[in-house]
């Protein structure tokens, strides 16, 4: 839908509500319609009854017959009673002859139900009264001369019937008829449909309409009157038809010119002057009627041409008003847009390019799109390669653009192919993701740093713990070195002693190394640092940390972890934080609750082909179920010390990991928490994808 | 030098090891255990003498249940807790329960050497009471309710036949109820009972 229609159909909708309103709320309106409608039918019967055949109302042309098209069209078939009025009135009033009631009633239905029909039909064929598509006129044209034909036979077999006109002058009578008609409607319902539609849109300007020039006009009515005043002069010969060619020329000129408003009026002119020039010259019934037939001709010419030009005009204008929207767009838009040749030549640009790589336009057009783009052989390739998809499909792709200086930056491109003159062309949107990845890397530092903020605190959490761990390996030194003292002191030097106590010392001044050890790495600085590894080695790692706890805790901790599993892509120390903060809430809830029989079970295994899944389940009470769908929110805590971060945080890191945690069990056998990381090869699918 | 074993029970290896290494050195016998049980399946009360180096936390049975277990067999043994995260509510437990010390990890070779020494050879009165006291309560822990009612009543010297009149039973299971508690206290005679009775009374308002 174009903007002018989208103008269009706003403007006609309130029109047409005023329209139904008015049946209710202004009755007067309605009568001085229905007593207008009637009185102008009458009027027009009464002027157009000329030689009328069989002196019932078949006359040479039937201006009434348009009156009842433009009625029943603008104002809807409820208005078809006036119809059957008007026809009534005109039958019971002729005044040469008084028919029986009979056939005026008959011939005032079925013209009546004639006219309703052929509107029927336009409607339902999406026939628009304002005549802006051509269209709507040819349409317009072809509905009266098949309908009036029908009408006609219709009218002059219920009379034929009656007995009035004889049944041997039925197919003159009806011919007659339907010219009449038919030339009726055609030279007066286009003008007036027109009207009618330009005072309900007085308030926008009528578009496609060619320049108005009173002097124009007045030529070219001259150029009619002309023409016409030619056509009666006698200078074509015996047959009076002979130069009514003549009228062509003005019809066509202002059908150009003006379109279809101009050649609608231009129609009734003409048909206006040959009617009084005839009643001027005193035609006989014959010629007046062969007069009429060439004038139907001319009038279908003359219209379908001015529709025609109106709406060349009308696209015309609107190709404009798109041609300049998309320039309007093209320059606005912040995304580069440009289109490139199958070689990857550059061929248009718009000027959010420029800006975009830093370079005028004439360093861009006409050159290679790899003086831009890092891959862009690749990419090209790639086009190429999506060649059997649909010419309209879109592509996307993450690259490296090229500034003249060298600096690169990311951009996102996606891109589509089209087919001009038969060659093939890409049309490539890019657009500068530098902040976007900034952004990203800044929420994944955040992420980081408040993983390690809850790391430091999660590790003096566990100082009672650690402690612990580190006093077994001191009393175990310090006692084999007192030993080790008192042996040196000693009367007999006993070598093999001395040697296995200080081999003992260095072993367990190592255990307490690693300890250390174990601690720094976990508390180091807040990077995202992944790395491929195995995931024993982690499980291991965090069941060691909580050991010494466990064991205070009277917990038993026991790791299953499948021996085949694959590496995975993640930060070691990261995941050890998330099994920390399970392990530890797991005690936590174990003994707040004073289970019996206390243990944990982390188990390690590999579920399908893209994940690793590590599930750690306690005995304790489960969760309690008012907490299932928050216990994963910040600040949400069952522990009376408690931050309500563990948890939170465990589930940030498992997210920014690609996985997933979950809670998978609350049962009153106890909580179990599941965990995925994705397998190194899934990890490596999608960047490849 | 059998009064000079020292016994020493701790789940962690090197400890434990390191414990046997320096006391030997230090010209003690040593026999070294690494669970509770272990203990008290290869202990024989009968030698005497020695102390016991007990851990508090183990897995399975704890220091302090292992102690429970002496005090109700009745095997006097000065027991040294060593611990590596002691509180202040650990160790009164502790004590109350008849510990003879309580050391805490990394362990100071003085500390506990003094502290071994004053065990092997106590004439201590006050952890004499504590370690009589806590044995009884222990004992008496084990006492079904009806029999510790029957015991509080013997215990102000009424006789049997009253006492089956006051708690409305037969004269018949008083007296099996007395031999019950008799064997459950390891008490010699009813004189002996009713000194227990006085002593876990006496003990009451420390509780």
């Amino acid at each position: 839908m174009t903007t002018e229609e989208v103008a269009q159909h706003i403007r006609r909708t309130p029109e047409q509500t005023a329209l139904f309103g008015s049946r209710i709320s202004n009755g007067w309106r309605t009568m001085m319609l229905s007593i207008g409608y009637v009185a102008l039918y009458l009027a027009f019967d009464r002027l157009s009854f000329i030689g009328a055949l069989h002196g019932i109302g078949i006359t040479p042309w039937s201006p009434t017959a348009g009156l009842a098209m433009v009625l029943l069209i603008i104002k809807g078939l409820r208005y078809s009673p006036l119809i059957l009025a008007g026809e009534l009135f005109s039958g019971g009033m002729l005044p040469t002859v008084s028919p029986p009631l009979m056939p005026i009633f008959l011939g005032s239905v079925v013209v009546t139900a004639g006219y309703m029909s052929v509107v029927t039909v336009l409607r339902h064929l999406r026939f628009e009264a304002d005549l802006r598509r051509s269209s709507d006129t040819v349409l317009l044209l072809i509905a009266t001369i098949i309908g009036s034909g029908l009408v006609a036979s219709g009218f002059v077999g219920s009379y034929a019937v009656s007995g009035v006109v004889p049944w041997s002058a039925f197919a003159e009578a009806g011919f007659h008829y339907w010219i009449g008609d038919a030339i009726g409607i055609v030279v007066l319902l286009p003008p007036l449909l027109l009207l009618y539609t330009r005072i309900k849109q007085r308030a926008a300007p009528v578009q496609g309409r060619g320049s108005f020039h009173f002097g124009e006009i007045a030529v070219q009515a001259a150029s009619i009157v002309l023409a016409l005043a030619v056509v009666f002069s006698g200078m074509g010969g015996d047959h009076p038809l002979g130069l009514f060619y003549l009228l062509f020329p003005p019809l066509i000129w202002i059908a150009t010119r003006h379109g279809l408003p101009g050649a609608s009026w231009a129609v009734l002119a003409i048909q206006v002057g040959l009617i009084t020039g005839l009643q001027v010259q005193g035609h006989t019934e014959l010629t007046l009627r062969a007069f009429q037939l060439f004038m139907l001709a001319l009038a279908a010419t003359g219209l379908m041409l001015g529709a025609v030009v109106s709406e060349r005009r009308r696209l015309s204008v609107a190709l404009v008003d798109s041609e300049g929207l998309r320039t309007a767009i093209l320059n606005t838009v912040s995304d580069g847009i440009l289109t490139i040749d199958a070689c990857g030549a550059i061929q248009s640009i718009n000027p959010a390019v420029e800006t975009l790589f830093s370079r005028p336009s004439h360093r861009l057009i006409g050159h290679d799109l790899s003086e831009l783009i890092e891959d862009a052989p690749d990419l090209l390739s790639g086009l190429k390669l999506a060649i059997h998809s649909p010419a309209s499909q879109a592509r996307c792709w993450a690259l490296d653009a090229r500034r003249p200086d060298g600096t690169a930056f990311p951009i996102e491109l996606s891109a589509a192919r089209f087919d001009l003159l038969s060659a093939q062309h890409y049309a490539l949107v890019v657009r500068d993701i530098t902040f976007r990845r900034e952004a990203e890397a800044r929420d994944r530092q955040h992420q980081a740093e408040l993983a390690h903020v809850s790391r430091v605190s999660l590790a003096g959490e566990m100082a009672a713990g650690l402690a612990h761990e580190l006093s077994q390996p001191l009393t175990a030194i310090i006692a084999y070195t007192r030993g080790c003292l008192r042996l040196l002191a000693g009367p007999v030097p006993e070598p093999a002693l001395l040697h296995e106590g200080m081999a003992e010392v260095v072993q367990q001044a190592e255990r307490a190394g690693d300890v250390l050890d174990r601690l720094r790495e976990f508390v180091r600085g807040g990077e995202f640092r992944r790395a491929l590894i195995a995931i024993k080695p982690v499980i291991d790692a965090a069941v060691n940390l909580v050991h010494s706890e466990a064991m205070q805790r009277d917990v038993e901790i026991k790791a299953k972890i499948d021996p085949s599993l694959p590496i995975v892509l993640a930060d070691p120390v990261q995941i050890e934080q998330v099994l920390l903060n399970l392990l530890r809430n797991a005690m936590d809830a174990m003994e707040a609750a004073n289970t019996e029989g206390r243990s944990i079970i982390v188990e390690a295994w590999r579920p399908g082909q893209y994940d690793v899944e590590i599930s750690v389940a306690d005995s304790g009470p489960g969760v309690a179920y008012e907490m299932i769908d928050t216990i994963f929110e910040p600040f949400v805590t069952t522990k009376p010390l408690g931050m309500g971060m563990g948890l939170s945080i465990s589930r940030a890191i498992i997210e920014a990991h690609g996985g997933q945690l979950r809670l998978a069990r609350r049962s009153r056998s106890g909580a179990i928490f599941i965990f995925t990381l994705p397998t190194a090869e899934t990890e490596a699918g999608i960047d490849a994808g | 030098m059998p009064d000079k074993t020292v016994f020493v029970v701790d789940d962690d290896t090197a400890v434990r090891q390191g414990l046997r290494f320096m006391l030997r050195a230090a010209g003690y016998g040593v026999e070294a255990f690494p669970s509770a049980h272990a203990f008290l399946e290869n202990y024989d009360p009968r030698q005497g003498g020695g102390c016991l180096l007990l851990d508090v936390r183990m897995p399975q049975m704890t220091g302090l249940e292992l102690q429970q277990q002496l005090n109700v067999r009745g095997w006097r043994i000065p027991v040294i807790f060593i611990t590596g995260h002691g509180t202040v509510p650990l160790a009164i437990a502790a004590m109350k329960a008849g510990a003879f010390d309580f050391i805490e990890k990394p362990l100071r070779e003085a500390a506990l050497l003094e502290s071994i020494e004053r065990a092997q050879h106590w004439n201590d009165k006050a952890y004499e009471e504590r370690l009589e006291r806590a044995a009884l309560e222990s004992r008496a822990a084990l006492l079904t309710p009806r029999e510790r009612d029957v015991f509080e009543l013997i215990a102000t010297g009424e006789p049997n036949k009253v006492i089956a009149r006051h708690l409305g039973i037969s004269f018949r299971t008083v007296e099996l109820h007395r031999a019950h508690i008799i064997e459950k206290m390891k008490a010699r005679s009813l004189s002996d009972l009713i000194r227990m009775s006085m002593i876990i009374r006496n003990s009451k308002p420390i509780a």
